[in-house]
């Protein structure tokens, strides 16, 4: 993991993909709660890189603060501490009007499709404003606006239409759309497939795919379902009420997952498998995430860690590189290839 | 935690001979008008649950699956809407609609929704929400229904359940919401619960939890489960049968084994192929093109037959619901020449890739 | 450009001047645009065409009053309180004065005060609702404690007290009578706001750039304005009433000098003996504010593309073509 180079002046990124494109560093941001006095610690010291040309599935349960991120790296909302890093320049601490251009070069879908367009547009307005707002409605542009709404699937038809005439996976089309408008190169998926139906998510999954290469974008991909996160992600980060657990390439941590609450995501999510090839064994969590205006000492997965021992309770444990890429929260996990111990979620242990 | 069932619940050897079902839904159809024209978002949909059987039906937002199980049970009542159909309970004939449907419901057959927080009463506590359940089925005095509230909230997983009983249902989580209302609603003892989407607002780990209360409840009790989801997931979890449904009809009725591992209906096996899996990754997935009709604008034969990639003239035709090859019953007159692709425990052979 | 709800109907909005191949009905300037969709508004809906033809009325038939009828302020005291009759086609009033000529000399005079009193409620009450609701916090507070101590004064104390201000006269009586309905209207703005603010679309504005004027006046403002027209319309009626209430207790026009709500107010002394010189300036009181309403509802339909769809095509269904 290197640092962010700050020399990088192109933004295209189609050439130089060995650096990251987004780095975010011991990012926190703590809510000020609605009723008493401690904060929500919605994300609580998150250290994370997203390299070129890649799909960065973050996953969660709700809570974990996942979706803060997104919004965070958006900056639609303050860091409490930290620092996210954008193509090298400080996303975190520029102004409004510095950050204004740059804005350009990162974009977000949201998880509501409905919601994120404004009901009393047209499609053809919605898709135009980030146009509008940042001086380049130029002929040329406007038209691409067009060729854009034909890359995502709906014909001319739409254009003039409002959104209560379209489904909600047209609409999310649309959010698409507008998201690629301005030609960003970071993408950021906030559940974006979350709200759709299987057969309509898996067009989407396939656009997003399709359009990555297409865009030459990096996707920073949010969701809560490990089934959908996995299947577009290159490498993972599994979140849990406010920090990072373990991250690493996608198929190992599924495949060895190293952290005991990864383990357990896993196994929790339901297999689509005929019950006579079943081989999974279910390790169920017991109790519920905790408050993150309370979260517990320690190692805030410890009190439904099937494996928590006295030190998972006083202690914070380091998030440290483990080789292979992999990097874990946990005091029981050495390296990968170490074998500290067996791995979470064997029959043996289940 | 099963031992604190056994002390509500009652033995699970009642069953009656094994060849009529529990319940029997024929011939469902729910109609309205519009624009001069009758539309039918549930048409002639028929199924059947054993005793102690746990169904799953599934279906896309808008195939009718929600609103069959409301209609089913004469919970849809709105103007214009006509509701007919014949259901048979436990060897009872019912009127869909009358009284004795009515007090079936609550008794015999509970329900569990999506949402708990609106099936619940924002201003009582729990424990008196479940109390009262409980003494509107045995008449025992307050003091002894509340000790069966906390036994039964206990039966059902909730940590500290003499706190619980008197807290209200804000000050608890989704999934202890969720565990309140099964509690509720087993608190009748029925013979059948029906649960929709009872999961959908959950994380995943609290999904887990559900799932495993429900058939740890299924395998104590005897009681069968009917549960509606768009998730096959979810089903695939719980089931051990599965009714597709799409467009308002059933087009697959099989055991959970056979509809996963050899889909009869392609609708269903394109379902299949759309879920992205651990293992997926970098393929395509296949996408149904199109998208689910509106009632009234599926086309007049086959309702699948625009989007299916094995239609053929003959999909034109109206369909009727045939014996599959996999011992249930399929709605698709091609089924017998189609060899469809269903899913296997080796991701290496998933139909994704 | 956007902010003006009239447009919405049309296709184009900003930027329209950069777009050369478009069809030729998309050319338009936005004034030959905002006049074709107010067109084919009052085209399209009955209720705009019954409260925006009335008023037209009123004011056609003010303007002729002047030239042709007779003079509200003579008065015959020899025939004082008659029935109607072909010289005086309502009758005359207690001082002989024609009844006919004092209603529409008296419409100008009442449509202008309602007009003031509803432009300074709005003129007050819109931009501190909006404020509130989009700032918050403090401001919030402080807007809204305000507003709540206006709304814990009977309003027609309030006025009194503000006439005793600024001095008697209709236009002060009816920039009090605003002061008066300002409250309401900052409260109902401010609970718009706070919704609308709140969708995904406002956040999606910050993330392609928008300044927070841009934020409010392209999505805020539109969306949440709705409301407030239908609430404007029912100001325009009220206010008809409270000028009648203030030229009644005498702090609203001056005699001689006609309108509605003096009229009522004289009238009423007399009910029991010429119930007709309540009921004419009653009626058409009443008629006025039912044009308004109509008019506030049809705009509010016509502003939002969900109804206005659902009106124009309810033969069809929406479809959505998948």
């Amino acid at each position: 993991m290197t640092e962010p180079k700050p020399s990088a002046t192109s933004v295209v990124p189609a050439v130089d993909r060995s650096g990251e494109i987004l780095a975010i560093d011991g990012l926190k941001v703590h809510y000020k709660a609605r009723q008493g006095k401690h904060p929500v610690r919605a994300v609580d010291g998150v250290s994370l890189q997203i390299r070129r040309g890649e799909t960065f599935g973050l996953i969660g349960e709700s809570g974990s603060g996942k979706s803060t991120i997104g919004r965070a790296v958006m900056r639609l909302v303050e860091p409490t501490s930290g620092r996210v890093h954008f193509d090298g320049k400080p996303i975190s601490a520029m102004s409004r009007r510095q950050l204004k251009q740059l804005r350009r070069r990162f974009q977000i879908v949201f998880q509501d499709p409905t919601s994120a367009l404004d009901p009393r547009k047209t499609i053809i307005n919605s898709l135009r404003e980030p146009l509008e707002v940042q001086g380049l409605a130029t002929p040329a542009a406007l038209d691409r606006v067009d060729l854009l709404l034909s890359r995502v699937g709906l014909n001319t038809s739409f254009r003039d239409r409002y959104p209560h005439e379209l489904s909600g996976g047209q609409k999310q089309r649309v959010n698409i759309a507008r998201a690629l408008v301005l030609d960003p190169v970071l993408l950021v998926l906030d559940e974006a497939v979350s709200a759709l139906d299987v057969s309509v998510q898996a067009e989407v999954l396939n656009m997003f795919a399709a359009l990555k290469v297409e865009f030459g974008l990096s996707v920073l991909f949010i969701g809560h379902d490990l089934a959908v996160v996995a299947h577009i992600s290159d490498r993972i980060g599994v979140m849990y009420l406010g920090k990072l657990m373990e991250l690493g390439p996608t198929d190992e941590v599924l495949d060895q997952p190293l952290h005991p609450y990864t383990a357990a995501l896993r196994s929790a999510e339901p297999e689509v498998v005929p019950p006579s090839d079943r081989v999974r064994h279910r390790i169920l969590l017991t109790g519920e995430i905790p408050s993150p205006t309370h979260p517990p000492s320690g190692c805030v997965f410890h009190p439904r860690c099937p494996y928590a021992q006295e030190v998972c309770s006083t202690t914070v444990p380091e998030w440290r590189d483990v080789g292979d890429d992999r990097w874990v929260a946990c005091h029981f996990v050495t390296s990968v290839d170490g074998h500290p111990h067996p791995t979470w979620g064997s029959p043996a242990l289940g | 935690m099963s031992s604190a069932i056994d002390g509500v619940g009652r033995s699970a050897a009642s069953s009656a001979a094994p060849k009529t079902p529990l319940l029997r839904v024929e011939g469902l159809t729910v109609a309205f008008r519009k624009d001069g024209r009758e539309v039918r978002p549930v048409e002639n949909l028929s199924f059947q649950i054993g005793h102690h059987e746990r169904l799953g039906m599934v279906g896309e937002s808008g195939s009718g699956k929600s609103l069959t199980s409301l209609a089913m049970l004469g919970l849809v009542d709105a103007p214009g809407l006509h509701v007919s159909g014949a259901l048979e309970f436990d060897g009872r004939t019912y009127d869909l609609g009358s009284e004795a449907l009515r007090r079936l419901r609550g008794d015999e057959i509970s329900i569990i929704f999506q949402e708990p927080m609106t099936a619940l009463d924002p201003v009582f506590t729990v424990g008196h929400q479940l109390r009262e359940a409980i003494r509107r089925h045995r008449s025992v005095s307050r003091g002894e229904g509340k000790r069966l509230a906390i036994e039964a909230l206990a039966g059902v997983g909730i940590p500290d359940p003499g706190r619980r009983y008197a807290e209200y249902p804000h000050q608890l989580s989704g999934g202890m919401r969720q565990r309140v209302m099964i509690a509720i609603a087993i608190a009748c003892e029925p013979k059948l619960l029906l649960a929709d989407e009872p999961t959908t607002a959950l994380d995943v780990t609290t999904q887990a939890q559900i799932l495993d209360l429900l058939r740890e409840l299924n395998e104590s009790r005897g009681m069968a489960i009917m549960l509606v989801s768009h998730d096959l997931g979810v089903i695939a979890d719980l089931c051990d049968r599965v009714v597709c449904v799409y467009a308002g009809e059933v087009v697959e009725d099989a055991s959970l084994e056979m509809a996963l591992r050899a889909p009869s209906h392609p609708y269903l096996e394109g379902l299949l192929k759309a879920m992205p899996r651990v293992g997926s990754r970098g393929t395509q997935l296949y996408a149904i093109p199109g998208s689910v009709p509106a009632p009234g604008a599926a086309p007049r034969g086959c309702h699948f037959a625009s989007r299916c990639s094995y239609a053929e003239d003959v999909c034109a035709e109206p369909q009727v619901l045939l014996p599959s090859r996999t011992g249930g019953s399929v709605r698709c007159v091609r089924h017998g020449e189609l060899d469809l692709v269903g899913v296997s425990g080796d991701p290496h052979r998933s139909p994704a890739s | 450009m956007t902010s003006s709800p009239l447009t919405s109907d049309a296709p184009l909005a900003e930027g329209s001047p950069l777009v050369v191949n478009e069809a030729p009905s998309r050319r338009q300037t936005p004034n030959r645009r905002r006049a074709a969709a107010v067109g084919s508004w009052l085209r399209s809906d009955r209720r705009a065409q019954f409260g925006v033809g009335f008023l037209v009325l009123v004011l056609l038939a003010a303007f002729a009053a002047k030239l042709f009828a007779q003079n509200p302020l003579t008065q015959d005291l020899n025939h004082i309180l008659d029935g109607p009759s072909g010289k005086h086609w309502l009758g005359t009033d207690d001082l002989g004065r024609d009844v006919f000529s004092r209603l529409l000399g008296g419409s100008l005079v009442s449509l202008r005060a309602s007009c003031i009193a509803v432009g300074v409620a709005l003129l007050i009450g819109v931009p501190l609702g909006l404020l509130a609701g989009f700032r918050g916090g403090i401001t919030d507070e402080i807007v809204m404690r305000c507003a709540d101590t206006l709304l814990a004064f009977p309003g027609l104390v309030l006025a009194v007290g503000v006439v005793a201000m600024l001095g008697p006269g209709l236009t002060n009586a009816m920039v009090a009578v605003g002061i008066v309905f300002a409250p309401s209207l900052a409260r109902l703005m401010r609970a718009q706001v706070l919704s609308v603010k709140e969708h995904l679309y406002v956040e999606a504005a910050v993330t392609f750039g928008s300044s927070t004027g841009q934020i409010v006046k392209r999505h805020i403002i539109p969306n949440a304005v709705q409301p407030v027209i239908v609430q404007t319309s029912l100001l325009f009626a009220l206010s008809l009433l409270a000028e009648a209430g203030l030229s009644f207790i005498g702090l609203g026009v001056q005699p001689p000098d006609p309108s509605w709500g003096s009229m009522l107010g004289r009238a009423y002394r007399f009910m029991q003996t010429a119930p007709l010189q309540m009921i004419a300036p009653g009626l058409i009181v009443m008629i006025t504010a039912l044009a308004f309403n109509a008019i506030g509802d049809s705009l509010r339909d016509e502003l939002d593309p969900i109804r206005r769809r659902r009106r124009r095509f309810s033969r069809t269904d929406a479809s959505v073509v998948p």
